[in-house]
């Protein structure tokens, strides 16, 4: 009796769960992971000979399950009750932080960026008077040590800096005294890695005393929220966060400038945020609408200086700033850029480079082989 | 196809069920037959050809073996026999061993000959073995032939042990192929044997899994030694449970459809000595290989040079069936090794002395194989091995050691506990001492089932997890 129970109730939870798998509609797209899901794939003679159509419908089977996001949930649910901290991919730290976890140091990589580096900037030098400078930004799980769990580990990024201002003859500045100091402050987003537009403005403020001219103040800028249910990157990599979504805000000067902007050389826009993206998964890309290759923008300050920012998506938030302090602002993403840097510099009279990276990727970014080039 | 997916669980599974169920007893041989070969072909299309063939091949062994001895003829019978076995190593050692050979034969003569990359056909190792046990048997007398090519087909290819065993041998089975009572006791049995199966295999090595990979990654000279000790009984437990695990989960699906396997694993990490710890490791292969090799080569019954030249046979062929690698017959040759000396004298040593210095002894021994199992060159496993014992003041620990140990702590706990008999005692003596509240006893062990269930479920879900992040950084 007893055991016709149990056979009779597992029976009914299998094929439940199975027939509701069969019955619920396909979803074609997961917003939780920013990603198209596997959809019924179709039956042909050769893709099964070939085991395709088996991965695919597995793969079918398992994008499609019913309730897919809360058995996700729960499972990391479980994993947390086991006392785990991470999952391989985010911590769970302190207060609320997800801080994604760092990939080893791949030396290869580090030493081909390192030389490429130097033979982009022997070049540049060769054209004078220009200044060059390195503002390299920490990563959430070093400036914000204290919010990892205990004992969690982590790549030691101040001896990254420091390698890298023994192999590069410029002008280093690290964020990671000047931000960790702040760590109490809300300089990086809980579910993303970015940093905020305060973290990127007390970068602004290092960086302006730091080559000699004068930031503006906090006071000097209208602060406002902009939307106040951001869930960024590391939020999508914990797939489970019980603390608030994140709040961006914008800096805008009380004295106004005037700019526009010019986008890989034809988009003319006079906005440096992009309001669709706020309603969107990937509300970061509200800076700057996102990575572009090459960004130019001309403001109505008429002092004549022109920088060039090679950069990566930190300098997005931080870019904004800048447009007070210069004439013409040049920002190249080596990841989109497919251009002669070199030869692009050359034209255009400029009397700044600044390279904005965050530490870990200005020594393992991929592109980097643009500017040997 | 493996058990531990939402493909099997939640679509081959409850197919299969209600096709079997819902059909007249002569049909469910070959409903069995006809999944199990689903089940395998979902893999590898192409290979399912190998598994007829051999299902034919010793079907037809067989029948002549049988053939030849009720007229009397035991050249013809023994000639059968050789058909089989000499046709099943070759189709092990051709998609098993080619390259392992080649490149050996490359190595010592420096030439050139190209490596065929076979790609192994799944359980084949199980499989051959299997049906080499039946014309064995047959040929011996010691099982009944069967005539019938349905039900010899649905013994070789019965999906519950098809991919990774256990070895069930033609002889234990017999009787069920031909006339198996299904009831609801063998089904509610297998259910809980199944769950608690995979529960072992999703929940808990998988998890440790990824703990051994972590340490596995790291640099093995600068290893602290308290990290390597984790790291090494993170891949012991990680292989048990994972191979216990798949064992449970065959034998409660053999139960389902009213099968009895033999048991595989019997708390191995308990033994006293490695001499124990074989016969509870794997026992389905021990077994295959006393029957088959050790004791057709005269056992221990020639004399001590026989006995011990036979033991190093034996694990030799046990180490190479684990893997075409040199490391594989090292760890067969290193417990041969063991075996001999304890079969000399040390077991009677470690009979007088305390059972916790026999069991400290057994794992320190079992860990140090693993090494060479888990690395498949020598050098690694050896460096492994230093790290494992390069005791000093300032190698001891490390934060990283101390933030693993904390977050794994619990789970580590856990295996430690599940590697022994200790749960299943406790269990047991809670229902002797509240008999008379059965009813309560059984729920609440229904819905552990149900919790190691859905957790399983969620971890499977989980696996397909995959966030597209839209921007490098």
């Amino acid at each position: 009796m007893k055991e016709k129970g149990r056979t009779i109730l597992f029976i009914i939870l299998i094929l439940f769960l199975s027939i509701g798998n069969i019955l619920t509609p396909i979803k074609t797209f997961s917003s939780k992971e920013n990603r198209y899901l596997q959809g019924l794939p179709e039956i042909k003679y050769d893709s099964i000979l070939s085991g395709r159509f088996n991965k695919e419908f597995e793969t079918f089977a398992t994008d499609q399950f019913i309730g897919r996001d809360s058995w996700i949930s729960l499972k990391t649910i479980w994993d947390l009750s086991m006392l785990k901290k991470d999952n391989g991919r985010v911590y769970f730290g302190k207060e609320d932080f997800l801080i994604d976890m760092n990939k080893e140091i791949d030396e290869e990589q580090f030493t081909k960026n390192i030389t490429n580096l130097n033979i982009f900037l022997n070049k540049v030098e060769s054209l004078g008077d220009i200044k060059i400078t390195a503002l390299l930004v920490p990563s959430k799980s070093k400036a914000l040590a204290h919010k990892l769990p205990s004992y969690g580990p982590t790549i030691d990024e101040g001896k990254l800096v420091d390698r890298i201002k023994s192999s590069l003859n410029i002008n280093i500045l690290d964020l990671i005294d000047i931000l960790s100091k702040k760590s109490n402050e809300y300089i990086y987003y809980k579910t993303d890695h970015h940093w905020t537009t305060k973290g990127a403005f007390y970068a602004y403020e290092y960086y302006l005393d730091k080559i000699g001219d004068k930031p503006l103040k906090e006071d000097d800028f209208i602060i406002s929220k902009v939307s106040d249910d951001f869930l960024g990157t590391s939020y999508r990599k914990a797939n489970l966060y019980l603390g608030n979504p994140d709040k961006i805000y914008t800096y805008i000067p009380k004295d106004k400038v005037n700019y526009n902007l010019t986008i890989n050389n034809q988009t003319k826009t006079y906005d440096l945020y992009d309001r669709s993206f706020l309603d969107k998964t990937d509300k970061y890309s509200f800076f700057l609408g996102g990575n572009k290759a090459l960004i130019e923008i001309d403001t109505s300050i008429n002092n004549g200086k022109t920088i060039l920012i090679i950069k990566d998506s930190f300098a997005n938030s931080f870019i904004p700033f800048l447009t007070n302090h210069y004439d013409r602002l040049i920002v190249i993403d080596p990841r989109y850029f497919k251009g002669d840097i070199f030869g692009f510099l050359k034209d255009q009279q400029v009397n700044e480079v600044l390279f904005l990276f965050n530490v870990q990727n200005f020594v393992q970014e991929k592109s980097f082989n643009i500017f040997s080039r | 196809m493996v058990f531990s997916s939402i493909l099997f669980l939640f679509y081959f599974l409850p197919f299969v069920l209600v096709l079997y169920f819902l059909a007249p007893k002569r049909y469910r041989n070959f409903i069995l037959f006809i999944s199990s070969l689903l089940f395998y072909s979902w893999g590898e299309p192409r290979y399912i050809w190998i598994m007829l063939f051999s299902t034919v091949l010793d079907y037809t062994c067989g029948r002549f073996i049988n053939y030849y001895r009720k007229i009397h003829r035991p050249n013809k019978m023994r000639f059968w026999l050789n058909i089989s076995i000499f046709s099943n190593l070759t189709l092990l050692s051709f998609f098993k061993y080619s390259d392992f050979i080649i490149s050996n034969i490359n190595n010592i003569w420096r030439t050139n000959i190209p490596l065929l990359n076979i790609a192994l056909p799944i359980g084949i190792s199980f499989y051959t073995f299997q049906t080499m046990s039946y014309t064995i048997d047959v040929y011996r007398g010691d099982t009944k032939v069967q005539n019938n090519i349905i039900s010899f087909g649905t013994y070789v290819t019965l999906f519950p042990q098809l991919i990774a065993g256990p070895i069930v041998r033609y002889q234990t089975i017999a009787e069920e192929i031909n006339s198996r009572v299904e009831s609801y006791v063998l089904f509610s049995e297998g259910i809980k044997r199944f769950i608690i199966g995979l529960g072992k295999k999703v929940l808990l090595a998988n998890n440790i899994g990824l703990l051994w990979k972590n340490i596995f990654h790291m640099d093995v000279e600068s290893l602290p030694v308290l990290t390597a000790w984790v790291g090494i009984f993170s891949f012991g437990f990680q292989i048990y449970f994972d191979f216990s695990g798949y064992s449970d989960m065959a034998i409660g699906l053999g139960k389902i459809f009213g099968f009895n396997f033999l048991e595989n694993f019997d708390y191995p990490y308990m033994s006293k000595s490695i001499t124990e710890f074989w016969r509870r490791w794997h026992i389905s292969l021990g077994t295959w290989f006393k029957e088959y090799v050790y004791i057709p080569l005269g056992g221990n019954r020639n004399g001590r040079y026989k006995h011990l030249r036979n033991i190093l046979i034996v694990w030799i062929l046990t180490g190479i069936w684990h893997g075409a690698s040199w490391n594989f017959v090292l760890w067969g040759l290193y417990f041969g090794m063991i075996l001999i000396i304890e079969k000399l004298f040390l077991l009677k040593l470690l009979q007088k002395m305390p059972q916790s210095i026999g069991r400290i002894y057994t794992i320190f021994l079992i860990l140090i194989s693993w090494t060479i199992f888990a690395f498949d060159n020598l050098t690694d496993s050896a460096k492994y091995i230093k790290a494992l014992l390069r005791i000093s003041k300032d190698n001891i620990y490390d934060n990283r050691f101390i933030y693993l140990f904390y977050t794994n702590g619990f789970l580590l706990l856990i295996l430690i506990l599940g590697s022994t008999n200790i749960p299943k005692k406790f269990w047991q003596s809670i229902y002797s001492r509240f008999k008379y509240k059965e009813n309560i006893l059984w729920a609440m062990e229904n819905i552990y089932l149900i919790i190691v269930f859905l957790l399983s479920t969620a971890y499977l879900v989980d696996q397909s997890y995959n966030p597209f992040l839209y921007f490098r950084f």
